[in-house]
This record gives C-alpha cells, sequence and structure tokens, in this order.
C-alpha cells in the first residue's frame, strides 16, 4: 500500500472541483489548476464566498471568471470535489 | 522521480500565469477586503504587485468606487489574498 503525500493529494485535484477554505470567513470553490510548493493555488472560474463561523450561512461574494492565483499564505484546508453540499 | 517532475511542472503552472497576465486587467484582494482593479504592471515572488489605472473598492465592484489612482501604485505581497483575471 503506498502511502499519499500530502501534496499529492493537492496534485489528484488538479483539472477537478475544489474547496479552499482560509484562516479567515473566505471559503473558494472552482477547478484547480495548478498550485507550487508554496501551495499557493490557481483556480479557474472561482466563486468566493464569505462564512459566518457563528451559523455557518455562506455569501456569495463575487463569481470570477479566468483564473485566479490565491496566495497560500492563508490556506487552512482544500478539499477535493468542491463544496460539500449541504453547505 | 515523478513526484520531482510533478513539482517543477506545477511550479510553472504558477509561474507561467503570472507571465500570462502582464500587461492585462487583473483584480487584487487584500487580506483587508479591499479590491483593486487596474492594469497589472509588475508582480514578483513575494506578489508585490505593481497596478496602473487602479480603482479602489471594498470586496467586490458593486460596492460603491472608493478611490481611483492615476500614478501607479504599489501592493505589498504579504498582504495580497489572490490576484485574478478581469
Amino acid at each position: 500500500m503506498a502511502e499519499i503525500l500530502p501534496l499529492e493529494v493537492i496534485d489528484k485535484t488538479i483539472n477537478q472541483p475544489v474547496w479552499i477554505i482560509l484562516q479567515s470567513e473566505r471559503e473558494f470553490t472552482g477547478t484547480l489548476v495548478g498550485f507550487d510548493d508554496f501551495v499557493n493555488v490557481i483556480i479557474q472560474d472561482a466563486t468566493e464566498w464569505t462564512t459566518s463561523q457563528t451559523t455557518g450561512i455562506s455569501e456569495k461574494v463575487m463569481e470570477h471568471h479566468g483564473r485566479l492565483l490565491l496566495s497560500g499564505n492563508n490556506i487552512n484546508m482544500l478539499v477535493p470535489g468542491g463544496r460539500r453540499s449541504g453547505n | 522521480m515523478s513526484t520531482v517532475a510533478d513539482k517543477s511542472e506545477a511550479v510553472s503552472a504558477s509561474t507561467q500565469f503570472l507571465s500570462d497576465i502582464i500587461g492585462k486587467p487583473v483584480y487584487v484582494k487584500l487580506h483587508s477586503g479591499m479590491l483593486y482593479t487596474g492594469t497589472l504592471e509588475s508582480i514578483d515572488g513575494f506578489m508585490n504587485i505593481a497596478l496602473s489605472s487602479a480603482t479602489e473598492h471594498y470586496e467586490n465592484k458593486d460596492n460603491g468606487l472608493i478611490n481611483t489612482y492615476n500614478s501607479d501604485v504599489f501592493l505589498r505581497g504579504t498582504q495580497v489574498m489572490y490576484i485574478s483575471e478581469v
């Protein structure tokens, strides 16, 4: 059974839907197109959300068309497959 | 071996993106929530950014215009949340 490296999880998500959660109450969804060693990520057609940590309700901030380079500095979690339904 | 190749390919994906968008209109958002729109003059490895003809909004363009800058502006890389194609 081969070990899965942390960055392999990201690498396997390339060209697939992704859900990215920052340290602040902010999230991004879209298609992951690339990343680097700092875990700066490039997302295609990203949607940007703010999520209340008390109510859990997400509000759309804006939709981005084209690519978006998100700084890896404040990324907390990256979820392959996109936003969980029910959120 | 393949992971090394994957990594170098991935690095070029982000550097490729940066070289692709030089001279194009972009959105830049800072961690404060301030959103800047302008023409990308240059960007470095620290994500320091120079914009020309920048306009300033809070969070998105539907919120009112806060400022326009006629000179080039510098945005500090440590404060940049993202840079996006318009």
